[in-house]
C-alpha cells in the first residue's frame, strides 16, 4: 500500500503542490522532475506517481454525473411483435415511457390499428389500485373529444395490464422542437388546438399533469391530439401508499411541472396550463425555458426564474410586420400561462383560448390592438397628422418654386412635374396615414394586416416626397433665386427624412410593440 | 460557515425522505426496473417538494440535492450489496452499486467512491465537495464555481487533482480488500 495517499495535511499539500508542477512539466521529462524535485521522500514520489498515472490514464473517471447514466438493468418486456394480446396482434414498439411500453397491434376483426399500452406491473399489482387506475382511465376514456384519442377498451394478458387505444398518426411536437423555432402563426394555431382540448378535460375535472411535447400529436391532417390524459393522475395515489410508488411518482423528466406541482402537489387545470406555457415557449424558440443540466438547478428554475421573453423572431421566418405584433402578444400570452401562482395565470383554458384567437387577429390580450399604453399611441396619432399637416403646408412652397425651378429659364415644365410628383407622393402619403389611423382607431382586428400592406406603399411615397423637395431646394439654389424657400424645402426634406428615420418606427413601436 | 450549518440542517431534513425512497425503491424493484433519472429526479422532486422554501438560492438548493443523491445512491448500494452478501449468491459484482458511463473505463463503485470521498473530504473538504457538485449533482464546472463561490480556474484544478487522488485510492482499496 505504498501508493495510497496517506492522511496528513502536510503530505497530502506536497502531493497536490508537486502534481501540478509536474504536470507543467512535457511528458517525458516529468519523472526525472519527480525524482529531483522528491529528494529522498520515496513515499511522496510514488504517491505523485501515481497520481499524475491516474490522471493520465483514465480521462473519463466520474466525467459522467450520475443523472445520465443507466444503471445495469433492462426494462420490462410485455409483448413481442407477433404476439397475440386479446385479439389484437403485436406489430412493434411505438415508444417506451415511465409508465409502461406503447405498441402497435393489428385488430383483425374490424380492420385496424390500435395502440396498446402495456402499464408497468407498478401501477396494477395491486387490485385497489388498478381499479382505481381503471376507474381513471375509463373517465378520461368517456371524454370522446377529437383531441384525444378513443380508448377501446382494457386487457389482461399473462398477468399484465393494457390499455387499448386509437391509433393516432403522425407525429408527437419533439421532432418539430428539435428541428428549431416554429412561425408564431403556427404556434398560436398549436396553441388553441391543445387549450381547446384542455377546455374540454377541465370542464369534466380532469387534468391532464403531464402536458410535454411528447404527449401532443399532430396529424396528417392538422389535428392536435393529446395522448395519456388523466393517466397521471396515478401520481396522486402515491400519496396514500407511498411505500409502495414512490419511484413511480416521477416520471421522465420534472422539466413540464408547475412549481405548485412541484411543491405541494395539490393543482388544478392551471398546471396543465403552466405545462402548456413551456411547450409553447420551447416552440416558439426551439429551447426549453427553464431546462437546465441538472434535474435539481430545472427544478430550481422552474421555482424561481422568469422564463426569457421569446425575442425577435430569427432569421428565416419573418413574416412580415404583421408577425412582430402577433410575437408580442404570444409573448405576453405564454408569460401569463408561466406565471408562478396559479392565480396569476388563465383561470381557465377557455380564457386562455379567447386571448390566443385575439393574438391570431392581431390583436391583443386586452382585446384592443397589441398592447401599448395609451400615452404612446396618442403620440403615434399625433405624428402622423403633424406628418399630414405639415405636407399639406409644404405643398405652397412647393407652388411657389415650380416656376424658378427650371434653370435655364427655357419654361416651367420641370418645375411642374416636379411640383406635381411631390404632391402625388404627398397625398399618397397622407392617405395611407389617414388609413392606418381610422384602422387602428375602428377596425382594431384588420390593423396588422392592413399596417403590413400599407408600410412598403408608405414608405415609397415618403422617400418621393422627400425627393421632391430636396431637389426643388438645390435647384432654387442653383438657380440664385427665392433663397429663403429653398431653405425652406431643404430643411423640411431633411427633416421628414429624419422623422422618418428615427420618430417613426420608435412611435409605432411604443404604440404597438412593433418594428416601424 | 453559517451556509455549511445551514446545509447540514437541511440534509438532516430531507435525509430521512431520500431513505424512505430508497427502502420504497428497494422493496419494489423485483417488481419493475426503475430508471436512475427516474430515481434522481424523485430525489430532487422529493427535496423540493420539502424544504424548498428555505433555500438560500438556486446555488444552495443544487448544493444539496448533490449531496442527497449521493447518500441516496449510496444507501441503495449498500443495501443491495448487503442483500447479496446474505442471499445464495456470493459473486461481489456489485450490479447495482455500479453505474455505467460512457464506457468501461466508467465504471464506479459507488461504495468506495463514498468511503474515498470521506477520505478526501478529511483532506480537503473544498475538493470533496467540488465532486459531489460535479458528479452527483451533474453540475458543470462553471455551475461548480457559482455554487461554491470559487474561480472556474480553481474549481478546474481541484477537480483535475480529486479525480486522480480518487481513482488511486479507489484501487489501493480494491488492493487492500484483496
Amino acid at each position: 500500500m505504498t501508493v495510497a495517499v496517506n492522511p496528513g495535511s502536510e503530505e497530502f499539500r506536497r502531493a497536490t503542490d508537486l502534481f501540478f508542477r509536474a504536470l507543467d512539466v512535457a511528458p517525458e521529462q516529468r519523472d526525472a522532475f519527480l525524482v529531483g524535485a522528491c529528494g529522498s521522500d520515496t513515499a511522496l514520489l510514488a504517491q505523485v506517481r501515481a497520481l499524475l498515472d491516474a490522471h493520465v490514464r483514465n480521462d473519463k473517471f466520474l466525467e459522467t454525473p450520475t443523472h445520465m447514466m443507466n444503471p445495469l438493468a433492462a426494462r420490462k418486456s410485455y409483448a413481442t411483435p407477433g404476439d397475440l394480446i386479446g385479439k389484437y396482434k403485436i406489430e412493434r414498439i411505438l415508444g417506451e415511457g415511465g409508465m409502461g411500453v406503447v405498441y402497435l397491434a393489428w385488430d383483425d376483426g374490424l380492420g385496424r390499428h390500435v395502440a396498446i399500452k402495456a402499464l408497468s406491473p407498478a401501477y396494477t399489482q395491486d387490485p385497489n389500485r388498478r381499479e382505481r387506475f381503471q376507474r381513471e382511465a375509463r373517465a378520461a376514456a368517456a371524454l370522446s373529444h377529437p383531441g384525444i384519442p378513443r380508448v377501446h377498451h382494457f386487457e389482461e394478458y399473462a398477468g399484465d395490464f393494457f390499455i387499448v387505444a386509437e391509433f393516432i398518426e403522425g407525429e408527437t411536437l419533439r421532432p418539430g422542437i428539435t428541428r428549431g423555432a416554429a412561425s408564431v402563426a403556427s404556434v398560436i394555431e398549436t396553441a388553441s388546438g391543445i387549450a381547446s382540448v384542455l377546455a374540454a378535460a377541465h370542464d369534466r375535472g380532469i387534468v391532464h399533469r403531464d402536458l410535454k411535447p411528447e404527449n401532443v400529436m399532430r396529424t396528417p391532417q392538422g389535428q392536435i391530439k393529446i395522448l395519456d390524459f388523466g393517466l397521471a393522475r396515478l401520481r396522486d395515489f402515491n400519496s396514500t401508499d407511498d411505500s409502495l410508488t414512490a419511484p413511480g411518482s416521477v416520471l421522465g423528466t420534472p422539466a413540464y411541472m408547475a412549481p405548485e406541482q412541484i411543491r405541494h402537489g395539490s393543482i388544478d387545470g392551471r398546471a396543465d396550463l403552466f405545462a402548456l406555457g413551456i411547450l409553447l415557449h420551447e416552440m416558439a424558440t426551439g429551447i426549453h425555458p427553464f431546462l437546465a443540466r441538472n434535474p435539481a438547478s430545472t427544478i430550481a428554475r422552474i421555482l424561481e426564474t422568469e422564463a426569457p421573453p421569446l425575442g425577435a423572431s430569427s432569421a428565416g421566418q419573418s413574416d412580415g410586420a404583421g408577425s412582430a405584433i402577433m410575437r408580442a402578444a404570444l409573448d405576453a400570452i405564454i408569460r401569463k400561462c408561466l406565471r408562478k401562482a396559479p392565480e396569476d395565470r388563465y383561470s381557465s383554458a377557455h380564457e386562455l383560448l379567447a386571448a390566443l384567437d385575439r393574438a391570431r387577429d392581431g390583436r391583443g390580450p386586452s382585446g384592443a390592438i397589441p398592447t401599448g399604453s395609451p400615452g404612446p399611441r396618442q403620440w403615434w396619432r399625433v405624428h402622423h397628422l403633424v406628418t399630414c399637416v405639415a405636407y399639406g403646408g409644404l405643398m405652397v412652397p412647393m407652388w411657389m418654386a415650380r416656376q424658378s425651378i427650371d434653370p435655364s429659364g427655357s419654361g416651367s415644365r420641370l418645375g411642374m412635374v416636379l411640383f406635381l410628383a411631390t404632391l402625388g407622393a404627398a397625398v399618397a402619403s397622407m392617405v395611407l396615414r389617414l388609413h392606418l389611423l381610422f384602422t387602428a382607431s375602428s377596425i382594431p382586428g384588420q390593423w396588422v394586416r392592413q399596417y403590413r400592406h400599407a408600410t412598403p406603399w408608405l414608405r415609397l411615397s415618403d422617400s418621393i416626397a422627400v425627393l421632391g423637395f430636396l431637389v426643388a431646394g438645390a435647384a432654387l439654389i442653383v438657380g440664385n433665386t427665392h433663397e429663403g424657400l429653398a431653405a425652406v424645402l431643404i430643411c423640411a426634406g431633411v427633416i421628414t427624412r429624419l422623422s422618418f428615420a428615427v420618430i417613426e418606427p420608435a412611435t409605432t413601436r411604443a404604440a404597438f410593440d412593433q418594428d416601424g | 460557515m453559517s451556509e455549511l450549518d445551514d446545509v447540514g440542517a437541511m440534509i438532516e431534513v430531507t435525509y430521512a425522505e431520500l431513505h424512505r425512497i430508497a427502502d420504497g425503491y428497494l422493496r419494489r424493484e423485483q417488481h419493475r426496473s426503475v430508471q436512475a433519472t427516474e430515481l434522481i429526479n424523485e430525489a430532487y422532486l422529493r427535496m423540493a417538494k420539502g424544504p424548498a422554501q428555505h433555500f438560500q438560492n438556486r446555488a444552495h438548493f443544487v448544493a444539496i440535492a448533490a449531496i442527497a443523491m449521493r447518500r441516496l445512491l449510496v444507501e441503495r448500494a449498500r443495501a443491495r450489496h448487503a442483500a447479496k452478501r446474505g442471499g445464495i449468491q456470493v459473486q461481489v459484482t456489485l450490479n447495482d452499486a455500479i453505474l455505467r458511463g460512457g464506457g468501461e473505463s466508467a465504471v464506479v463503485d459507488l461504495i468506495a467512491l463514498d468511503r474515498a470521498l470521506d477520505d478526501l473530504a478529511r483532506q480537503d473538504a473544498e475538493q470533496a465537495r467540488i465532486v459531489e457538485l460535479r458528479y452527483f449533482g451533474g453540475l458543470s464546472v462553471e455551475e461548480t464555481a457559482e455554487a461554491m463561490n470559487l474561480s472556474p480556474a480553481t474549481v478546474k484544478r481541484h477537480w483535475t487533482f480529486a479525480k486522480a487522488w480518487l481513482l488511486v485510492a479507489l484501487e489501493g482499496q480494491k488492493h487492500a480488500g484483496g
